[in-house]
């Protein structure tokens, strides 16, 4: 073998172990670096506070403290979400920017047989996150409130809001009217009269994740039941 | 997908979203090779190119490889290996097309691979969710973006350089720098703009 | 201590790659905002700086010429990308105010300039210690033009030092500034050597030889 070939065969090979080297270090800090949703106790608080009542009790009808500590909200896993409809989070799931964050149950309470689904999408430039509340009927479900979680949206001078209050709340009222509970984001500018495209899309693109995620398990809602309530038979 | 789509992109690209005047990518090369106009067309061109081709393969690898396979803390690895990898065949093939453009550039041809404006736009098209039609115009526009802002710059400092009034302390790079200031200021003016 | 330790203790300071090699501009102009911004990404990036020259130094013999640039990349963006999960982990509002610049870390042109020019040809010790040097330079120059612009911005209300022109613009102001305070040194010593060279004993006598 020349020289030369010699040499390139020593400088691919030192660089792949390199490489590899490098891979292994970062799978091996992805186990311990790597993001995990869990249901902790300002979830929950979120959850109770945030859909609320129009008489003002608050979701589940006890304070935050007592709903995180008996568990009365739960978070679906990928293995109960699995066993019970077929689907995972991952199916769910667009690209790192737009996904479903979480499933949330209520298992006990006044507001129980609720689902909340928290999801994810880019505004302009920043995260948008709402969790949208479906009650479940016979064979349909509807949205009972949605609140946002999380966004940003200004009109750069990082104190306007574009999403406030009235202009949310527009939005929630038109999408609960709707029978398709899908609005095309010209409607929605229409009717609230945003004047920024990129927020509302945002907005709308992640309210419409979830419809879509409940649109694919809600017939399977006895199954997700049956799931979680293993969990509560091992609690106990 | 809509007229009004591909113009916001290209808008955006272009001048609305300017990635050297509104984000603040790719300035090493910015102050660097736009001393004279014909090498900041080659450059702008070279970097246009690699934009596009960068940002198709990284949209390409992380969908259809990263995703599915759960690995997407790779990313940065392996978009920055890409890129670098394209820079090297870029010299190459330049180097027997085009002689001139070649010896133009230089050093700053090889330093297309820490160009921020590359990179940047692969995270950003991968990040965004944007499909394939949308990560090649959106590309393509950055890339045109830059070279627009260095051909602006390049005009301007040709005339500068030559100008003996310029304080001894603001000679080179600080009256670049605020000579960019000020066409920034007027590209701000495009912002917000949407269709 | 030696002449190499003190020039490398000081090259953050003497070589700034802010002002002085002119490195790093795009998160320098970019994630200038203000203080918290700059601390953030500037310590993410002397952290980074400091364990890819050690470990560069550390193969600086093992690696062949000819693939050095992607090992050298590779080895970055691993301790880039191990940064990025850290922040996205644990520090949540660093993550969303400097997110996007964390993964262009890795192409931050300080780092694989110390790599090519110091860490390659130095031991393991010195690499470290001009890795934090020039990462402290890095972070001190941010924080430099952070405070200038969050001053400027908040307490003056002008908000327009926020914005990218505005970075740029006081980029430039600090630069010159530098050139000015640096010219001045310069020349202050170098007209002390020039008096003191034009009454040093061998010259003087040049001097009255030539007069006459």
């Amino acid at each position: 073998m020349t020289k030369s070939a010699k040499n390139l065969i020593k400088s691919i090979s030192v660089l792949a172990v390199i490489a590899l080297v490098c891979v292994a270090i970062l799978s091996f800090a992805n186990v311990f670096l790597k993001k995990e949703v869990s249901l902790d106790r300002a979830t929950v608080k979120f959850l109770n506070e945030k859909f609320a009542t129009t008489t003002g009790q608050t979701a589940t009808g006890t304070d935050s403290d007592t709903a995180f500590e008996e568990d009365y909200f739960v978070m679906l896993t990928d293995s109960e979400l699995s066993n019970a409809t077929g689907y995972t989070y991952k199916s769910f799931k667009s690209n790192s920017s737009n996904y479903v964050v979480a499933i949330y149950y209520a298992q006990k309470g006044v507001n129980e047989g609720t689902y909340y689904i928290e999801s994810t999408s880019v505004g302009y430039q920043n995260p948008i996150s709402v969790v949208v509340a479906f009650t479940v009927e016979d064979n349909s479900f509807s949205i009972q409130n949605i609140a946002v979680k999380e966004q940003r949206e200004d009109f750069g001078d990082r104190k306007t809001q574009v999403l406030n209050k009235e202009t949310f709340q527009v939005y929630v009222n038109l999408l609960i009217s709707d029978p398709d509970m899908k609005l095309s984001d010209g409607d929605i500018i229409a009717s609230t009269g945003a004047t920024t495209k990129k927020s509302v899309a945002g907005l709308n693109r992640a309210v419409t994740r979830a419809i879509d995620t409940m649109n694919k398990i809600y017939t399977k809602s006895e199954a997700l039941k049956t799931e979680i309530s293993k969990r509560g038979g091992q609690n106990e | 997908m809509g007229f009004t789509e591909i113009l916001t992109i290209v808008v955006a690209g272009l001048l609305a979203e300017n990635i050297v005047l509104s984000q603040s990518l790719g300035i090493c090369p910015f102050l660097g090779v736009s001393k004279k106009t014909d090498s900041a067309i080659g450059m702008g061109f070279a970097v246009t190119f690699v934009l596009l081709i960068a940002s198709v393969v990284c949209w390409a690898l992380y969908t259809y490889v990263l995703v599915p396979l759960e690995i997407e803390y790779l990313q940065t690895i392996v978009f920055i290996l890409i890129i670098a990898v394209l820079v090297q065949i870029l010299d190459i093939v330049l180097k027997k097309l085009s002689p001139s453009l070649y010896n133009s550039l230089g050093v700053y041809l090889a330093l297309i691979t820490t160009n921020c404006a590359v990179l940047g736009t692969a995270n950003a098209v991968v990040n965004d969710g944007l499909n394939i039609l949308q990560a090649i115009i959106k590309s393509v526009s950055v890339g045109l973006g830059f070279t627009l802002a260095l051909i602006l710059m390049a005009g301007v400092r040709e005339r500068i350089d030559n100008n003996s009034n310029i304080p001894k302390c603001f000679k080179g790079l600080p009256i670049a720098l605020i000579t960019a200031a000020l066409m920034a200021m007027a590209f701000a003016g495009f912002g917000g703009f949407e269709f | 201590m030696n002449k190499k330790l003190k020039d490398t203790l000081l090259g953050g300071i003497v070589n700034n790659p802010v002002f002085v090699l002119v490195l790093g501009t795009c998160p320098t102009i970019a994630k200038s905002t203000n203080i918290s911004n700059g601390i953030g990404l500037g310590l993410a990036t002397l952290f980074v700086l400091l364990c890819s020259n050690v470990f560069i130094s550390l193969l600086r013999k093992t690696i062949p010429g000819e693939v050095r640039l992607p090992a050298y990349i590779v080895i970055i963006a691993t301790f880039v990308t191990v940064v990025q999960l850290f922040v996205a982990k644990f520090l949540p509002d660093l993550d969303k105010s400097i997110g996007t610049f964390i993964p262009l870390i890795v192409v931050n042109c300080i780092i694989l300039g110390r790599a090519e020019a110091f860490a390659a040809k130095n031991n393991v010790l010195m690499s470290a210690i001009d890795g934090v040097s020039m990462g402290l330079g890095f972070t001190l120059a941010l924080i430099l033009l952070g405070a200038i612009r969050q001053f400027l911005a908040e307490v003056c209300m002008l908000s327009f030092f926020v914005s990218s022109a505005g970075g740029f613009m006081i980029f430039g102001l600090v630069m010159a500034l530098f050139n000015y305070v640096i010219t001045f040194i310069n020349n202050k010593a170098f007209s002390r050597k020039v008096l003191l060279d034009m009454n040093s004993p061998k010259i003087v006598e040049e001097n009255t030889k030539e007069a006459e």
